[in-house]
Formats: C-alpha cells, sequence, structure tokens
C-alpha cells in the first residue's frame, strides 16, 4: 500500500498511523533520501531506501521492546518555508497500550514536496529523546 | 567558535565575502545536507565539504559576484541545542549592482566543543535582478 501525502498536515497523520502500527516499511516511504538525521551529538546519513528501511526497523523493535503503543504530537507547530519546503516541529507523547506514559521525545522534520506532489522528509532533527538523559 | 546562534551570521557573512574556503568550511558540521527542492547533497567529511564549496564558489564568480549581503530575517531557536536562521542573500556585482537574491534556511547546531555550526541548509529559491 501507498503511503503519500498530499499535505504537511498529511503527511504526520500518515506517520502517526504507521508509527501506531510499527509499520517499518510504511514509515520508510514517508522518506526522500539521502536523509540527514541530526542529533544532539552528531548526525548521521540514511543514504539510500535500504538504509532507511533497516533504521526503521531498528526503531520500531526499539518501540516494541519498551512497550510503545501509541504516538500522540503535541505542541505541533507547521511552518511553510516556501512552496516546496515544510516544517513540523513537535513534542511527542509516547505512551503504553495501558495508556501510561513511557518517553516525550522532541522532534522537528524538515519536508520537501518532490515533483510528484507529495510530500517527504529531507532532514529529521532529534532535539531530545524525552527520556530526560 | 560561535557561541550564539545570534553570532553566527555575521561571521559566516564575512568569510563568504572573503571568498575563503577554509573559513566558510568553519562554519559547517560533517556530515551535512545541503536540500534542494528537487535533490539533496550530503557532505559526509570535510574534504568533500571543501571540494562541494570550491565548486559552488566558483561557479557564483564566473557570474561576476565580487560581494554578498546577508539579511537574516528570523532566528528561531528550536531547542537548547538547534536553531535555524531563515535569510535571504543578495549576490553584488563589481559595479556593486544586485544581481541576485537567493533565500535559504540554516538548521544551526551547537556542538561543546565546536559552537554553532550549519547541520543543513535548504535551499528554497532564487530570484535574479
Amino acid at each position: 500500500m501507498s503511503v503519500l501525502a498530499p499535505t504537511p498536515e498529511a503527511f504526520l497523520a500518515a506517520w502517526v498511523a504507521a508509527s501506531d502500527a510499527r509499520d517499518a516499511a510504511a514509515l520508510a516511504q514517508l522518506f526522500a533520501p539521502p536523509t540527514l538525521v541530526a542529533h544532539r551529538s552528531g548526525a548521521r546519513v540514511l543514504a539510500d531506501e535500504a538504509m532507511v528501511l533497516k533504521a526503521l526497523t531498528g526503531v520500531v523493535s526499539r518501540w516494541a521492546a519498551k512497550g510503545i503503543a501509541r504516538h500522540a504530537a503535541t505542541a505541533v507547530r507547521i511552518d511553510r518555508l516556501s512552496a516546496d519546503f515544510a516544517e513540523i516541529h513537535l513534542i511527542w507523547d509516547l505512551r503504553d497500550a495501558d495508556d501510561e506514559p513511557i518517553q516525550s521525545p522532541q522532534s522537528s522534520y524538515v519536508l520537501r514536496r518532490a515533483s510528484d506532489g507529495f510530500w517527504r522528509l529531507a532532514a529529521l532533527i532529534e532535539h531530545s529523546d524525552g527520556t530526560g538523559g | 567558535m560561535i557561541a550564539k546562534p545570534e553570532d553566527f551570521f555575521a561571521s559566516y557573512l564575512a568569510a563568504n565575502n572573503a571568498f575563503d574556503v577554509a573559513r566558510i568550511a568553519a562554519h559547517f558540521h560533517v556530515p551535512g545536507a545541503v536540500i534542494f527542492a528537487d535533490r539533496t547533497v550530503i557532505n559526509e567529511n570535510a574534504e568533500a565539504h571543501r571540494a562541494s564549496l570550491e565548486t559552488v564558489i566558483g561557479r557564483i564568480r564566473a557570474q561576476g559576484v565580487v560581494r554578498y549581503d546577508l539579511l537574516v530575517q528570523e532566528i528561531d531557536r528550536l531547542s537548547m541545542d538547534f536553531a535555524q536562521g531563515h535569510v535571504e542573500w543578495r549576490l553584488f556585482d563589481g559595479e556593486d549592482k544586485a544581481l541576485l537574491r537567493v533565500f535559504t534556511t540554516y538548521v544551526l547546531r551547537r556542538d561543546e566543543a565546536l559552537g554553532w555550526r550549519i547541520a543543513a541548509i535548504l535551499e528554497k529559491g532564487s530570484e535574479r535582478l
């Protein structure tokens, strides 16, 4: 099934749905590699679709291990920077199946509108992992 | 080392006006990304980055550009370690005529040892004057 986001808002909705489903393949369709993932201590590059899928498979495994079942986006700010660029800034409220809070990471998503008109992730900024560490 | 995001752009503008690749490169983290509307260029290491800068500077100088000016429209502090600046460049020729406006967003990351440097550039578009 294709995961396509015609707007930045649709991107966020698709991201939440794929995250709650722990569907790495669906999440991967929202990327436009090469994608820079910047974090507090450096950055890494997901050079192609295979690297994106591998990284996301690891991410969803970690979510499962931690019992993360629900991804709620809070403090959401969507900025349209130009016709082809937008950013989503948010704080995730990650909860388990009993609705207990687990983690609240802060992230920014740099989106680019591709030639097919759909929005995909060009860069990800991980401000914090939300564990207080 | 640049200690505040507010001080970043004056330093970056001066380095660009010197057309000094080493000084310009010192404003970047590696790996870093330059994100265009149709593609992303990743500079994986310092050597690749310097080569990329040499190419860009050569292309700009070939258009007769001798000077830059930079208008910082907004600096947005995203978190303790990340900020971004939305800027408008103006590129001038030898008769001080503005040739080009370029609209760019810089994502800056703070490193304890290196200070504030560019993590990613968003090339939003340009307009010939």
